[in-house]
């Protein structure tokens, strides 16, 4: 079940909202750790987006769209899906797998998958930081050492442990 | 008996004279005497940490013995999620010990040599004045000095410390951001500077059947020379970040299982943490957060509790900049980081 916001935090992350309904959003996400670790999701897959690359064809998918074209031309009666026809069950095989794998993929693996991607967590960033800092001279210890305490112990509970180096 | 009497008054004020006028060493100098003894004073204290961040208060308390050549132990009392967690720095290595889990984190100890202390005492005078109040206070009845440290242009984090007068252990610490609201105080109560037999065993780690895991350590560069020899080609490595911030050291590492460069930058007291990761790299919001802009490039600027936590992507690198500092000194960095 998703809280009321949830429609809305597509439209907050692109900034698409009026300027009080926004200043409303982000006093509610900073409020519900649901549409908080939503809106991560989106930005995260937004930023995968716009990083990968565009997938490149398979080779042979340019030679076999000429064959066909030079078949047609040359025959004018030539059916153009002749040419493929013995890569029918190969497409078959491959739409199954799509398939398969879209009903076998819930919402819950999807995001566990986008966690997987590349994403640090801000605790790993500040425990490290604490963590480095009460080494030198001078440093409020007390109060870095308990930062660093409640950092690392965040960064265990987002499935992160043993993990900063 | 007039005469006499003259005579004993006479004595007794210049017998106490020195005292009253004995004037407390300048701000550098005391700052000096606390740098060269933090760390090889021996004593056994209480600690009270106050945090304050966004209105909420979170309050810690700890035991803490002090043995002297960077040899401590530290131990959680309250709150109950951090109760009876071990820190011990034994000479050789730095222990976190999570009782509760049966885990002890090992790292080999970090002496800290990274900056030179005339050099931090310098880098301190360049961003702050430090100045000391003319007459001591008393302080779980010990006197103590009040020692100022005001930046120069209230663009960070001031700093008021209550020094022992006798060990130049800093007994209380508050620090106030540039709005003079109290960000965190510090105080040790219960201070023994005896320890006559209690140190005995106090460094070995709990017995037990704990799980050890030693971390992995990089190598750490102290300069800017040798980071930039030693880092991956996609880091950028500036000396300085402008307003009193130069370079500490460089390490690589990975956080959360992703390569990157750890660049500590400091004015000698406030530090700041570089973190920069080949490629787009996300970073969740948990904290208050905005979108920022650095020239053409859009971040996120989200606070964590004193820290604050600003990210951006620019020519494929991500880039963390991690510090107590307010909004506008993280952008104006960032500018200058890019």
């Amino acid at each position: 079940m998703y809280c009321l916001n949830h429609k809305k935090l597509n439209d907050y992350a692109d900034g698409r909202l009026s300027v009080a309904l926004q200043q409303k959003m982000q006093d509610h996400i900073h409020k519900c750790k649901r549409c908080n670790d939503e809106l991560a999701e989106i930005q995260m897959l937004r930023m995968m987006l716009r990083s990968a690359a565009t997938p490149a064809p398979d080779p042979n998918f340019w030679p076999n769209v000429y064959r066909i074209a030079r078949l047609a031309s040359q025959t004018g009666k030539h059916s153009p899906w002749k040419a493929v026809q013995p890569r029918r069950h190969g497409w078959s095989v491959a739409l199954g797998v799509i398939l398969a794998l879209g009903l076998t993929t819930t919402p819950q693996t999807l995001n566990q998958n986008l966690r997987m991607m590349r994403s640090v967590d801000p605790h790993a960033l500040i425990s490290l930081h604490a963590r480095d800092r009460v080494t030198l001279p001078l440093s409020d210890a007390g109060e870095l050492r308990t930062i660093y305490t409640y950092a690392i112990i965040a960064d265990w509970e987002q499935d992160h442990e043993l993990d900063i180096k | 008996m007039g005469c006499r009497l003259f005579w004993l008054l006479f004595l007794f004020t210049l017998v106490s004279l020195p005292e009253v006028n004995a004037a407390p060493p300048d701000g550098r100098e005391v700052l000096r005497r606390v740098l060269a003894n933090e760390h090889h004073v021996p004593f056994t204290a209480s600690q009270k940490v106050n945090i304050y961040s966004s209105g909420i208060i979170s309050t810690t308390h700890t035991r803490e013995i002090y043995l002297g050549k960077n040899r401590n132990r530290v131990e959680f009392i309250s709150p109950a999620r951090l109760a009876n967690r071990l820190v011990i720095n034994d000479g050789k290595w730095h222990l976190e010990v999570n009782p509760a889990q049966k885990l002890v984190f090992r790292t080999p100890q970090n002496e800290g040599a990274t900056l030179r202390k005339d050099e931090l005492l310098k880098r301190i005078e360049q961003s702050y004045t430090v100045s000391v109040d003319p007459h001591p206070v008393k302080l779980e009845k010990r006197s103590a000095l009040i020692l100022r440290i005001t930046p120069r242009n209230n663009d960070r984090d001031r700093r008021v410390w209550w020094v022992d007068s006798a060990t130049y252990i800093v007994l209380q610490r508050a620090v106030y951001d540039p709005e003079n609201h109290l960000n965190a105080l510090s105080n040790f109560h219960n201070i023994s500077f005896k320890l006559g037999g209690k140190t005995a065993g106090v460094l070995a780690a709990p017995t037990g059947k704990m799980r050890v895991v030693t971390r992995k350590t990089w190598p750490t560069f102290i300069t800017c020379e040798e980071a930039r020899r030693a880092a991956p080609s996609w880091a950028h490595i500036p000396r300085n970040l402008g307003y009193g911030f130069q370079f500490v050291t460089a390490q690589n590492v990975q956080v959360n299982s992703t390569s990157s460069i750890h660049l500590q930058y400091s004015d000698g007291l406030c530090s700041l943490s570089l973190i920069q990761m080949p490629g787009q790299v996300a970073v969740p919001i948990h904290g208050k957060s905005r979108k920022v802009s650095i020239f053409s490039n859009t971040g996120t600027l989200q606070k964590m509790d004193t820290f604050q936590v600003l990210s951006w992507s620019s020519r494929n690198v991500t880039s963390n900049l991690i510090a107590d500092l307010n909004d506008d000194m993280m952008l104006r960095i960032a500018r200058i980081v890019r």
